[in-house]
């Protein structure tokens, strides 16, 4: 990937203080960030407002308040600002009754490229799309038509490149294809923003992460940073053993307990401490001669560290 | 890589080339050249089947029932609302929104082909129709049926693309404008008949046809052209000012 030429002058998208609803719902909430350059990855549920902050950026949406820049310019209503913008949308619509080389040139030919034919070879190859470029994007499979998207928004070389879903419809290989391009887009200097529900996938290439839930920023920063976050966060297990109440007598005294309960014939426990918990309790179950069955991690679910972000 | 050329004129080709190529691959496309073909048939029936009787009367009979009444501003309907609105419904306008391109220049080149594309299937299906029951009896008034629907397929396409930046039921409220204003409104209340494409191109085919060609009653035919240009002119207007204040709204 050493195709790409290291850029000058970094390019530099700000929000501050956005919010944009439509009707009485706030999709987004306050939201202040400025990606450098490198990957960004904007993790949330489904319905987070992810999209929005996207379209935001790409100049599809105008902020309902606050501001969105890019290189200093609002890109709402601007399209000069496309020149230093590629976007990957989430829908999976393309025109089907085009190639891919066709779909790819029509965007070359409407950023007015000076030499849009070896534009679209280049950036047909950088998708591997090369080999089924004269085919109709109809044939296409959705990795394939989410290789033409990415080619579609790559082929001007923009400094800022804008994936809303990227790796939706890919398989293994295709996903690990488009991490590698991620990171070497971002090797030479571009600004590389991305949205994602999956946390493995933003952990695999983002060097940033803002976490977005219920159009709020919950919590930003350094991948690290947001995983210890949400590693010391309260986690409650359900255990089946040959004696709960002796178990749960020796647990409750214990200072990564934060609380213990019988539900349901299971004994829940609440640990304030996730690692020493984890660690300590083969010990405590033997010390206290109790036999453990089942243990069962009982809010694992995105969706459960999300709302703990959001609470804390 | 990215270049400095202005994209303006350079954009509008290919988005021509685009507007034509998402209309030909439309399959209601070939419906509409089959309505276009219904109203030569029936001529071609009535002229083979023997005496037509007054040959003006029925060529003006079936050109005002079938092509102005309803083949032209259908075929404008569905290629008008089609050639931008396919794409604003499945979300490839996208790809056409985030472009160096003023918004303007989309939706001149979706009403171009929108027009080209309804006047190729219209005035061939009017003068065929004319000249199966005129034959070269009167060039006048083939004259007037040819220019008629020329006008009314350009302004209906232009309209209806128009209109469906501004509604995704663009379909329906442009069915609703054709049966029910013109086709009723404008019968019952003559006063509504300054807003109906159908009766300027009435009234060109009653200045070229001569005297007493279409009914008294109808709007004088330089009113009409005025109309007309105001109507055309306001449709591309409107048109630009809403794609240009168009947002993608889609929530996630």
């Amino acid at each position: 990937m050493s195709t790409f030429a290291a850029r000058e002058g970094a390019p530099r998208v700000v929000l501050a203080n956005v919010s944009r609803w439509y009707g009485n719902v706030v999709a987004v909430n306050d939201v202040s960030f400025s990606p450098g350059p490198g990957v960004t990855g904007l993790l949330g549920p489904n319905g987070a407002g992810k999209s929005t902050l996207l379209h935001l950026i790409a100049g599809l949406l105008r902020p309902s308040a606050g501001t969105v820049t890019v290189d200093g310019r609002p890109p709402y209503g601007d399209p000069e600002v496309f020149r230093r913008v590629g976007l990957v949308p989430e829908r999976e619509a393309i025109p089907g009754f085009l190639t891919g080389r066709e779909f790819v040139r029509l965007n070359a030919d409407l950023q007015g490229l000076p030499a849009p034919a070896a534009a679209v070879d280049r950036a047909l190859a950088i998708v591997e799309l090369a080999g089924a470029a004269d085919r109709s994007l109809a044939t296409y499979s959705k990795g394939m038509r989410q290789r033409a998207k990415v080619a579609a928004a790559l082929v001007h070389d923009p400094p800022i490149l804008v994936l809303d879903e990227p790796f939706n419809g890919m398989d293994p290989r295709q996903r690990l294809h488009m991490m590698d391009l991620l990171g070497a887009l971002a090797d030479a200097g571009r600004t590389i923003l991305f949205s994602s529900h999956i946390l493995e996938e933003v952990e695999r290439v983002a060097e940033r992460v803002l976490v977005v839930v219920a159009g709020r920023l919950a919590a930003s920063g350094d991948f690290r940073e947001i995983r210890r976050l949400m590693a010391d966060r309260p986690h409650a297990f359900r255990l089946r053993t040959s004696d709960d109440r002796s178990l749960a007598a020796a647990l409750v005294a214990r200072p990564t307990v934060a609380g213990v309960a019988v539900e349901d014939d299971r004994l829940v426990v609440h640990a304030a401490d996730y690692a020493r918990f984890t660690g300590d309790l083969a010990g405590i179950a033997r010390d206290a001669g109790v036999s453990i069955f089942e243990l069962i991690p009982a809010d694992e679910s995105l969706e459960s560290v999300f709302a703990y972000l959001v609470r804390r | 890589m990215s270049g400095v050329m202005s994209p303006g004129p350079t954009a509008f080709g290919p988005l021509v080339r685009l507007a034509t190529r998402g209309l030909l691959n439309r399959r209601r496309s070939l419906g509409v050249v089959v309505l276009a073909a219904a109203p030569p048939f029936v001529a071609a029936i009535l002229a083979f089947s023997g005496r037509l009787g007054d040959e003006r009367a029925v060529a003006l009979d079936i050109f005002t029932a079938l092509v102005l009444a309803l083949v032209v501003p259908l075929v404008g309907l569905v290629l008008g609302t089609a050639v931008l609105g396919a794409a604003i419904d499945d979300g490839t306008i996208v790809y056409v929104l985030v472009k160096p391109v003023p918004r303007r220049v989309p939706v001149l080149a979706a009403m171009l082909v929108a027009a080209v594309a309804t006047a190729a299937l219209a005035v061939p299906s009017a003068v065929l129709t004319g000249f199966l029951v005129l034959g070269g009896t009167a060039p006048g008034l083939l004259a007037g049926m040819a220019l008629g629907s020329l006008l009314a397929a350009v302004l209906y396409a232009v309209v209806f693309v128009t209109l469906s930046v501004f509604t995704g039921r663009a379909l329906l409220v442009g069915l609703g404008y054709v049966l029910v204003w013109e086709g009723l409104a404008t019968t019952i209340l003559a006063g509504t008949r300054i807003l109906s494409v159908r009766e300027y191109a009435l009234a060109v085919v009653g200045a070229l046809g001569g005297p007493g060609t279409v009914a008294a009653g109808g709007v004088d035919v330089r009113a009409a052209l005025l109309l007309a240009a105001a109507a055309l002119g306001g449709a591309v207007l409107l048109g630009a000012w809403r794609l240009a204040r168009f947002e993608v709204s889609e929530a996630g």
